[in-house]
C-alpha cells in the first residue's frame, strides 16, 4: 500500500540518555520512527516506556542531566538536532507544538490567559499591535471552543475548569499553525465525559489544518478513536508499528498482544483481566537482547542475546521480534 | 483588574484588618502588664528628696499609681486613644511627653528601618536568583557560604567591624550618626541589610529552584519562548512571590535589628531612645516604645498578608 | 611441644561501634533515634563541622579554669591598652587585662546563658504543649493563641522588654529568653499530641481505660525528640544572640561576669584607641552562633528534610 504522502518527521536511531550519579539511564534506545504528512500516530505503551521522552527529545527539551545522544531527527528534511538553540526556539511553537499533561500545572498560574497566548502570538506572528493582537487571541480560543472568550481571556488559569484549561493549552499550542502536533497524555488528567470532547477537538482540528498529530497514550481506546497509525514502545524501543486497524486485528509481537488482551472490551465476556507477568526491565543495566525477553511467553535463546531487527510482514505494519525473522529487511520505509 | 477582583480583595483585606485588632488590644495588654509589675517604685524619681511618706502619697495619687489595676489599664487605653503616652520620669527629659520623644525619633528609624530593607532586598534577590541558576556550582556554593556567615553574624558585630573599617581606618564616613545626614545612613543601613540579605537570598534561591522544576516553565519552553524570559518573566514573578510578602515579617526583624544597630552607630531613633530608656529606669519611654514597636511589627505582619493577597490572584478566594 | 598460640583476634574499635549501634538501633525508641542520629550526622559535612566547633566551644568552657591562662580580672598597670602580640595574644583592655582569656571565660557565660535558656524554654514550651495537646477544647484555644502571639513577635524584642522589666542581670536575661522563646517547641510538642490525642481516642472507643496522661508523655515526647534536637540547636544560637545583643547594650550581663557581649559594648567606646577589643569577642560570638547552626541545620537535613522552610 504504498501513498505519495510525504514523511513530515523522520526519526532514526534516536538515542537519550541520562547520566545520574548512580549510572546511565537509557530512555531512549534508537527510535525509528516516521509521521507523515496530516497522519495522526499514536504512541503507546506502559509507564516509563519513554513516549513521553520521545516527545521531548524531538523538540530538544530533554531535562539535565539527560542528553541527547545518537540518532537524527529530520523535520521536513532538516536535522534538529544540529540546528542552532535560536533556530530551533524558532521551531518550537511554530512549526512543532506540544500539548502536556496535566493542564492544571502546565499554565503559568500568574499571568492571565490573554497575556499567556499573547505572548506566543506575537513572538511568533511578529503581532505587536495590541487590538490586532486581541483579535487573534479571541480567534485562538473560538477554534478551540471556548465560549465567552472575551471573559475567558481575562481570566487567570486558577479560574478555569479543567477541560477549559486543556482547551487553552490546545490554543496555545496551535495558535501559530504548527505542522506538527505532540500531544502528551491530552486527556489523562480530565473527566472522562470531557475527554472525549478534547479528542474530538484534536481530531476536528488536526484535520481542519492539516497538522500531523503525534497522540502520546497509555489508553488504547483513544489509539483506535483517534490515530491513523499507532507505534508501541517497550523499555525505550519501539516493538511494533502499523496502521490502527491492522494492529488492532493482526498484532504481532508478544506484548502487543498481551496489551491487547489486557485491555477490556466493551461486549466482551472475561471473569478476570489478562495481565503481562512480570516489570519493566531496569534502564539503567545494559541488556544484549530482547527488552521483552523476561516477561514473554514465547522466548528464545536467541532473544536473551540477541537485539531483534524491525522487519516488514505486511505492507505497512513493522515488527522488532526474533519471532519474524529478517526475511523481508525493509527497515525504515513502508 | 475586574470590578469582582477588587470586592475580593477588600474584603480579604477588611477580614485581616478585623483580626489583627484583637492582637493589637492583646499587645496594650501585656504592655500595660509589664509596667505593671514592675518591682520598684517610680515615685522616688518623681519626689523631691526628703519627701516625707504623706508627700510620697501625695504624689502616688497624683500620677494615679493608687488605683486598682483595671483603673489604672482603662485610663491607660483611654490615654491610648487620644494619643496621649504618658511623661517621661527619666534623667533630663522628665515631664516631656513620650509621644513628642518618640514622634522626634520615629522618622529616623523609619528611614534607617526602610534603606536597610531596600539594601537587603537589592542583594538578596540578585544573589538568591543567581544561586539558583547556578545550583551546586561554585557561584552557588560560595553564595550558600555567605549567608550562612552572614546570618550567624551578630548585627552589632558587624556594624563595629563597619566602623572599624570605614570610619576608623578609612576615615570616609563619621563614626557617630548625630546628624542624620545621607553620608550617616549607610553604615547603620547596611549593617541592617546585609543581616536581613542572609535570609533573603536564602528564601529567593529556594523559591526560584522549586519553580524552575515546574511543569509549566517547560511548557513555556517548548513554545519557543526565549531562555531569558522563560526565567526572568516567568520564572522570577513566580518565584519572587513568596520572597515578597515576607517583607512584612521582616520587619519584625528588622524591628529588633534597629534597636542595636542604632546604639552602635548612634543613630537617633527609637531604638536608641529606648535603650536610653531602660538604662534611666524611664518607664513611661520605654512602656510607649514597646508599645510603638509591637504596632510595627503587627502592622509588618498584616501588611504581609494584604500584599500576599495583592500579588498572588489565587489567595484571595482563601 | 604444640604451642598453639591462640591470638585473640584484634578488635577494630570502629566495628566495634557499628555493631554497637545496630543493636541500639534494633532495640527501637530513643535509642533507635540516638543510632541513627550518629550514623547519618557523620556523613554530613555540616553535622561534623558543627558538632566539632560546639564540642570545643564547650570544652573550652568548662575547662577554663584549669586553663594555663592569665586572671581575667586580672589588671595589668603595666600592660595598659596593648595591641595583640605574643605575651598577649588579643592584646590587652584599657585597664590591663588580658582579652584572651576574657574571650576563653566570656564562652562560659555565654555558652551557659544561652544552654540553660533553651532548657528553660524548652521546658515551658513541652510543658504547655502537651497541656495544649492533652486537653484540647478552650485550654488549646488559649494557648494556642499565646503560642501564635508570641511566635511571630520577634524573640528578640520579648527579650528586650522583660530583660527591662527585671533589670540587667545575668539570671534575668535568662529568664528573658525562656520567656520569648518558648512559643517554637510549645508549637511542635502541641501539634504531636494533638495527633497522639486523636490516635488514642480512637483507640479508647474499644475500651482501653488506660491512663491517659502517661500514654501521651510516652508517646508525644519520642516523635518529638528529632525535630525538637534541631530547634534545640538552632535555638541556643539564636539564645546566645540574643544574650549578647542584650548585654551589649547594657541590659544583660553585668561585669565582672563578661560576656562576649558585654565586652563588645565597652569595645566601642574605646574603639579609636584598641580596635583589636572589638574584633576577638565578635570572632567569637561568630564561631559560637555558626557552630550551633551547622548542627542544627546539618541534624534537620539528616533526619527529617522535611522540616526544611518551616523555620523563617
Amino acid at each position: 500500500m504504498t501513498s505519495e504522502k510525504k514523511p513530515i518527521l523522520e526519526i532514526r536511531g534516536l538515542r537519550t540518555q541520562f547520566f545520574l550519579q548512580e549510572g546511565t539511564v537509557t530512555a531512549l534506545d534508537g527510535i525509528d520512527l516516521t509521521i507523515y504528512e496530516g497522519e495522526s500516530l499514536g504512541m503507546c505503551g506502559e509507564t516509563g516506556c519513554g513516549k513521553s521522552m520521545t516527545a521531548f527529545s524531538i523538540l530538544r527539551l530533554v531535562p539535565h542531566p539527560g542528553r541527547i545522544t545518537a540518532g537524527s531527527v529530520k523535520f521536513k528534511g532538516i536535522d534538529l538536532l544540529k540546528l542552532s538553540h535560536d533556530h530551533m526556539r524558532g521551531v518550537r511553537g511554530k512549526r512543532i507544538s506540544m500539548i502536556f499533561q496535566d493542564p492544571s500545572t502546565s499554565l503559568d498560574p500568574v499571568f492571565t490567559i490573554r497575556q499567556q497566548l499573547g505572548e506566543v502570538i506575537s513572538l511568533h506572528q511578529n503581532i505587536y499591535d495590541k487590538d490586532a493582537l486581541d483579535a487573534r487571541i479571541l480567534d485562538a480560543l473560538k477554534l478551540v471552543r471556548i465560549a465567552a472568550p472575551e471573559n475567558v481571556m481575562r481570566q487567570y488559569p486558577h479560574e478555569l475548569s479543567g477541560g477549559m484549561k486543556q482547551r487553552v493549552m490546545i490554543a496555545l499550542a496551535l495558535s501559530c499553525s504548527p505542522e506538527l502536533l505532540i500531544a502528551d497524555e491530552p486527556t489523562t488528567a480530565l473527566d472522562v465525559t470531557i475527554q472525549a470532547q478534547v479528542l474530538n477537538l484534536l481530531k476536528d482540528l488536526a484535520r481542519k489544518t492539516g497538522s500531523s498529530m503525534m497522540l502520546i497514550t497509555h489508553n488504547l481506546g483513544v489509539v483506535a478513536e483517534t490515530c491513523d497509525r499507532v507505534c508501541i514502545m517497550y523499555a525505550g524501543r519501539i516493538v511494533e508499528d502499523a496502521e490502527t486497524f491492522e494492529l488492532f486485528a493482526r498484532p504481532m509481537h508478544p506484548y502487543t498482544m498481551g496489551l491487547l488482551s489486557a485491555f477490556p472490551k466493551l461486549g466482551e465476556k472475561k471473569e478476570e483481566l489478562a495481565v503481562i507477568r512480570g516489570t519493566v526491565p531496569n534502564l539503567m543495566a545494559p541488556f544484549p537482547g530482547c527488552a521483552f525477553v523476561d516477561r514473554c511467553d514465547r522466548a528464545t535463546e536467541l532473544c536473551m542475546s540477541k537485539r531483534p531487527t524491525r522487519v516488514v510482514v505486511s505492507p505497512g505494519h513493522f515488527v522488532s521480534c526474533h519471532l519474524y525473522p529478517a526475511g523481508d529487511v525493509k527497515p525504515n520505509d513502508r | 483588574m475586574g470590578l469582582i477582583a477588587v470586592a475580593d480583595l477588600l474584603a480579604h483585606v477588611i477580614r485581616k484588618l478585623l483580626l489583627a485588632i484583637p492582637v493589637i488590644i492583646l499587645a496594650t495588654l501585656i504592655v500595660f502588664l509589664l509596667l505593671y509589675l514592675t518591682p520598684g517604685d517610680p515615685v522616688s524619681a518623681l519626689a523631691p528628696p526628703h519627701a516625707t511618706g504623706e508627700q510620697l502619697n501625695a504624689i502616688r495619687q497624683k500620677w494615679g499609681l493608687l488605683d486598682p489595676p483595671y483603673v489604672r489599664y482603662g485610663k491607660f487605653l483611654l490615654n491610648l486613644l487620644h494619643g496621649d503616652l504618658g511623661t517621661s520620669i527619666g534623667f533630663g527629659t522628665v515631664g516631656l511627653p513620650v509621644t513628642s520623644l518618640i514622634s522626634h525619633r520615629l522618622v529616623n528609624t523609619l528611614m534607617l528601618m526602610g534603606t536597610g530593607l531596600a539594601i537587603s532586598y537589592s542583594i538578596g534577590i540578585p544573589l538568591g536568583i543567581l544561586a539558583a541558576l547556578k545550583q551546586n556550582k561554585l557561584a552557588d556554593k560560595s553564595i550558600m557560604v555567605f549567608t550562612l556567615v552572614a546570618y550567624a553574624m551578630p548585627s552589632f558585630w558587624l556594624g563595629l567591624l563597619f566602623l572599624l573599617l570605614f570610619a576608623v581606618y578609612l576615615g570616609w564616613l563619621p563614626i557617630e550618626g548625630t546628624t542624620g545626614g545621607p553620608a550617616n545612613i549607610i553604615l547603620p543601613a547596611m549593617t541592617l541589610g546585609i543581616g536581613n540579605a542572609a535570609l533573603t537570598t536564602r528564601m529567593m534561591r529556594s523559591s526560584m529552584l522549586e519553580v524552575i522544576r515546574m511543569d509549566f516553565i517547560t511548557q513555556l519552553r517548548s513554545r519557543g519562548i526565549s531562555e531569558r524570559d522563560v526565567i526572568f518573566r516567568h520564572a522570577f514573578k513566580n518565584a519572587v512571590l513568596p520572597v515578597i510578602t515576607v517583607i512584612g515579617l521582616d520587619i519584625g526583624w528588622f524591628v529588633g535589628g534597629a534597636v542595636v544597630v542604632e546604639t552602635v552607630f548612634t543613630w537617633p531613633g527609637i531604638g536608641l531612645l529606648i535603650t536610653d530608656a531602660i538604662l534611666k529606669a524611664d518607664f513611661p519611654v520605654v512602656q510607649g516604645c514597646v508599645l510603638v514597636l509591637a504596632f510595627f511589627v503587627i502592622a509588618g505582619n498584616l501588611m504581609a498578608d494584604i500584599l500576599y493577597a495583592v500579588v498572588d490572584p489565587r489567595v484571595r478566594l482563601g | 611441644m604444640n604451642q598453639t598460640m591462640i591470638n585473640p583476634p584484634r578488635i577494630n574499635p570502629r566495628r566495634r561501634l557499628n555493631d554497637a549501634l545496630l543493636g541500639w538501633k534494633m532495640r527501637g525508641g530513643i535509642r533507635q533515634i540516638v543510632a541513627e542520629i550518629m550514623e547519618r550526622g557523620s556523613k554530613n559535612a555540616m553535622v561534623v563541622i558543627g558538632a566539632t566547633i560546639v564540642i570545643i566551644l564547650i570544652a573550652i568552657a568548662v575547662l577554663a579554669p584549669i586553663l594555663p591562662i592569665v586572671d581575667p580580672t586580672l589588671q595589668n598597670g603595666n600592660a595598659l591598652t596593648k595591641s595583640p602580640s605574643s605575651t598577649h595574644w588579643f592584646g590587652t583592655d584599657t585597664l590591663g587585662r588580658d582579652v584572651f582569656s576574657r574571650v576563653v571565660w566570656g564562652a562560659r557565660i555565654s555558652l551557659f546563658v544561652g544552654t540553660v535558656a533553651i532548657l528553660f524554654s524548652l521546658l515551658i514550651g513541652m510543658t504547655l504543649g502537651l497541656t495544649a495537646g492533652y486537653f484540647g477544647g478552650k485550654i488549646d484555644y488559649l494557648i494556642s493563641g499565646t503560642i501564635d502571639l508570641f511566635w511571630t513577635f520577634p524573640a528578640f524584642l520579648l527579650a528586650l522588654a522583660f530583660a527591662a522589666v527585671l533589670g540587667p542581670s545575668l539570671t534575668n536575661v535568662m529568664l528573658a529568653i525562656s520567656v520569648s522563646y518558648w512559643a517554637s517547641f510549645a508549637r511542635l510538642v502541641r501539634g504531636q499530641a494533638l495527633t497522639v490525642r486523636e490516635r488514642l481516642f480512637v483507640e479508647a472507643s474499644r475500651a482501653l481505660g488506660a491512663n491517659n496522661w502517661r500514654i501521651m508523655f510516652t508517646h508525644v515526647l519520642p516523635n518529638c525528640l528529632a525535630p525538637l534536637i534541631v530547634w534545640a540547636s538552632i535555638g541556643v544560637a539564636d539564645a546566645i544572640t540574643i544574650e549578647s545583643s542584650l548585654s551589649f547594650l547594657g541590659v544583660g550581663t553585668q561585669p565582672p561576669a563578661a560576656s562576649w557581649g558585654y565586652m563588645l559594648s565597652s569595645a566601642k567606646t574605646f574603639i579609636e584607641e584598641a580596635p583589636w577589643i572589638a574584633v576577638f569577642p565578635g570572632i567569637a560570638i561568630l564561631v559560637a552562633i555558626l557552630g550551633f547552626n551547622l548542627l542544627g541545620d546539618g541534624l534537620r537535613d539528616v533526619l527529617d528534610p522535611r522540616l526544611k522552610g518551616l523555620r523563617r
